[in-house]
């Protein structure tokens, strides 16, 4: 079966509506966030989570760090809804729908280990920040893993491969927060105990 | 043969924590870097937990998407394989007449004993000793097996009488006789439990059952007999204190004979004590104390059995390392209808405190003489199952019982097929503990492997894979065992004396193996041996924890958690 296709991984990422985009792109990014964002391994695509949220531009490095894990909350949810529709389609075959609510169930988990992460964040409690933003981008591999062993039960042309929209997201998700573990990483470098 | 990272569109997610990775880009050099930070302690500010904001309320349910799960769960672990139907409660072994043979520790061993038990009441150091040597025997030809490990119980300082089916009127003026013999229960004459009696009290001696409320005139002894005349009648029920007046009234808690047993443990480097008639945490402190002296690596187990140590129960839990829920005297103290509700309240206790639990006595009592089990008993066993307890243990059925490995299989069996029905998440209350529970903890870098074990569980209960666990103290595999893993926790260390003591674990197979410095390498050790034992086969998947703190723990700590497949 085949799901519904979306735009590349950068706009997926975001979330973000084409000429809303374009139209962040025209404002000059605070210094801060660049010099933020020179620390972390996605450079553009930082740029571009961060901008997306207005209050960006007066955020210190703690308040992008926040930012940076409600776009992956974000991204999750996006995820999770998704599959949750997708499970409820009237096109998607009855054998496929427990499969695709176990993967809702998994972003579902993911969002809500980046929910506990901001909380944490809030608190400065930097390192449970990162287990949970950490377990938050492994969560996707379950819903992976799900999907290939029951490709290895299945013969023939009908087997479900991991669908490459699933896949796309999954990746987008990873990025996201790969950014924001770096983001907590500078914070719990700066702190002067 | 090699086992690699499963190659596919994507390379294995993974991820690690609290190690700072290299930037993409040079960090502007105007923003220079402050020190990290070298102690483990933070203080927390206490602010409002930010609330949940309105996107995404909009966008998710929270019940649903709970119900999606379990439901979703359920289908799905219909159509997984079913790898692991290995026994996660342990078994608990008393080993005694009729057992103590080679033939016989092999037998219960591979019927499914996990822990042996040597009860220090009964029996002397050489029969004991013979005992330790079989199973240390059988542990260094079983590397790639099951191992045993090695409780030692003592005595304490009481002195009890056997069990009878009914209480015996004592009348002023009869005889009455008491035997080290075992399981003698006459209207004249009933079983002490401690060998050793024989020897304590003389013809003249006063002998004072719970206190005085009766007492018996010493007469007379044979070679295991003591002949008593009554002095003071009464109803004589089971597991009655005996002792001499003028003689016991003093007994510290930890008597000359028990500090020989303590020496006699330290000295074959066995790996439990379970500590009889602890009544509060001063014992453990002092059994503690002293085998630090003795630099000896052995655990300590109190036996919750009197009903001075049930108001005590967290302090003496809190010092030490489980405890064992001694039923027997537990109902001779106090109202048997408290035990069950006592048992709840113990094992309860000990989970929520991460202690090993061990649920004891009279838990097949009937198949000491017959073949086969009561229902009752069944259900006993289902219950300290379903409890949660990590281990479940059998006393004169293996020690004296006629059938010894009849009485394992039945506690095997029934263990199994309970936690089969017991990690179906439709059916039974989930066991995980959720990390958003553990936020409001003290930080701490215990604190943060919680949070770390918790998301691995889940992880591996979605996908009913087996977990992968290296730890060279035990730690994370105790933490992880803790919650509660649907599938079986395979827990490399490479240290023998961890390998031993994580016998007595639920859910827990200790495997011994070298750890490369290459974390690839030794991942590929750690399947070959799982292929080559057939816990797994080629094509399934696991669920890898690395794990590691030391004394700078911020510096050193790292924590890995992946999926991945097995390949060859």
């Amino acid at each position: 079966f085949r799901l519904p296709d979306s735009p590349s991984t950068l706009a997926l990422a975001l979330a973000a509506e084409p000429e809303q985009q374009n139209a962040k792109q025209h404002r000059q990014p605070a210094l801060l966030v660049q010099s933020t964002c020179n620390s972390t391994s996605f450079y553009d695509l930082c740029i571009a989570a961060l901008a997306a949220d207005p209050a960006s531009s007066t955020a210190d490095v703690p308040g992008l760090g926040a930012i940076a894990v409600s776009a992956a909350a974000n991204n999750a949810s996006g995820t999770a809804a998704f599959l949750g529709n997708a499970s409820d389609a009237a096109a998607t075959p009855q054998a496929d729908r427990a499969l695709l609510r176990a993967c809702a169930g998994k972003y579902a988990a993911a969002r809500d280990a980046l929910v506990q992460a901001r909380a944490s964040l809030a608190e400065q409690a930097y390192d449970y920040a990162f287990v949970h933003v950490s377990a938050a981008g492994e969560y996707p591999a379950v819903c992976r893993t799900l999907f290939r062993r029951r490709q290895q039960q299945q013969r023939g042309a009908s087997r479900s491969a991991y669908p490459a929209e699933l896949a796309k997201r999954e990746e987008a998700l990873r990025r996201l927060c790969t950014i924001a573990l770096d983001i907590i990483s500078l914070l719990q470098n700066q702190e002067t105990y | 043969m090699a086992a690699a990272a499963e190659i596919g569109g994507f390379a294995a997610a993974r991820v690690a924590v609290a190690t700072l990775r290299p930037a993409a880009h040079p960090a502007p050099a105007a923003a220079p870097q402050q020190p990290r930070r070298a102690v483990a302690a933070q203080s927390l500010r206490t602010t409002a937990t930010e609330a949940l904001t309105a996107d995404l309320a909009g966008t998710t349910n929270g019940a649903v998407h709970a119900r999606m799960n379990s439901k979703a769960t359920s289908e799905i672990t219909s159509q997984a394989v079913t790898a692991n139907s290995r026994r996660k409660t342990k078994i608990v072994c008393t080993i005694g007449p009729s057992t103590n043979t080679r033939e016989m520790i092999w037998k219960l061993a591979e019927t499914g004993m996990n822990v042996a038990r040597l009860n220090m009441s009964h029996g002397d150091h050489q029969s004991h000793q013979k005992v330790i040597d079989l199973v240390k025997e059988y542990n260094a030809q079983n590397t790639d097996g099951n191992v045993i490990a090695i409780m030692l119980d003592t005595k304490g300082p009481e002195v009890r009488s056997g069990d009878v089916p009914e209480p015996i009127m004592l009348k002023e003026g009869q005889e009455f006789n008491f035997t080290i013999k075992r399981g003698v229960s006459t209207e004249d004459t009933v079983s002490v439990n401690y060998d050793d009696f024989i020897n304590d009290v003389e013809a003249g001696d006063i002998l004072l059952v719970d206190g005085g409320m009766m007492s018996l005139a010493v007469k007379s002894k044979t070679t295991d007999t003591v002949k008593c005349k009554v002095v003071d009648g009464g109803e004589l029920k089971s597991r009655r204190h005996l002792n001499v007046r003028g003689k016991s009234a003093t007994l510290p808690s930890i008597t000359e004979k028990d500090w020989e047993d303590i020496k006699f443990g330290v000295e074959n480097g066995v790996d439990f004590y379970a500590v009889s008639f602890v009544k509060d945490a001063k014992v453990i402190h002092e059994l503690k104390d002293y085998l630090k002296s003795a630099n000896a690596d052995i655990h300590v187990i109190p036996k919750i059995e009197s009903a001075d140590s049930i108001p005590n129960l967290q302090s003496i839990i809190a010092a030490s390392d489980g405890a064992m829920v001694a039923r027997g005297d537990l109902g001779a103290e106090l109202p048997i209808e408290d035990v069950p509700l006592l048992q709840a309240e113990i094992v309860q206790t000990c989970r929520s405190m991460e202690k090993p639990v061990i649920v004891a006595t009279n838990m097949l009592e009937s198949m000491i003489d017959h073949p086969t089990p009561t229902r009752a008993e069944v259900s006993d066993i289902a219950i300290a199952v379903r409890e949660g307890a990590d281990a479940i243990m059998l006393s004169g059925e293996t020690a004296h019982g006629k059938y010894p490995l009849k009485a394992v299989k039945v506690m095997h069996t029934v263990a199994l097929r309970t936690e089969s029905s017991l990690y179906n998440p439709t059916t039974s209350p989930s066991l995980v503990a959720s990390a958003q529970g553990l936020q409001n903890e003290d930080f701490s870098p215990s604190q943060l492997s919680k949070m770390f074990g918790s998301h691995a569980t889940m992880m591996a209960n979605t996908l009913r894979t087996p977990i992968i666990v290296f730890t060279q103290t035990g730690s994370m595999a105790v933490l992880l065992s803790h919650y509660r893993p649907s599938s079986t926790l395979f827990a490399f260390t490479n240290e023998e004396r961890v390998k031993q003591r994580l016998a007595l674990y639920q859910g827990v197979i200790p495997i011994h193996m070298q750890f490369s410095d290459d974390a690839e390498e030794t991942f590929s050790r750690a399947i070959s041996s799982l292929l080559k034992a057939q816990y797994v086969k080629k094509g399934d998947y696991v669920t890898l924890v690395q794990s590691g703190v030391t004394s700078i723990w911020r510096e050193e700590s790292t924590h890995h958690i992946q999926v991945r497949k097995v390949q060859v």
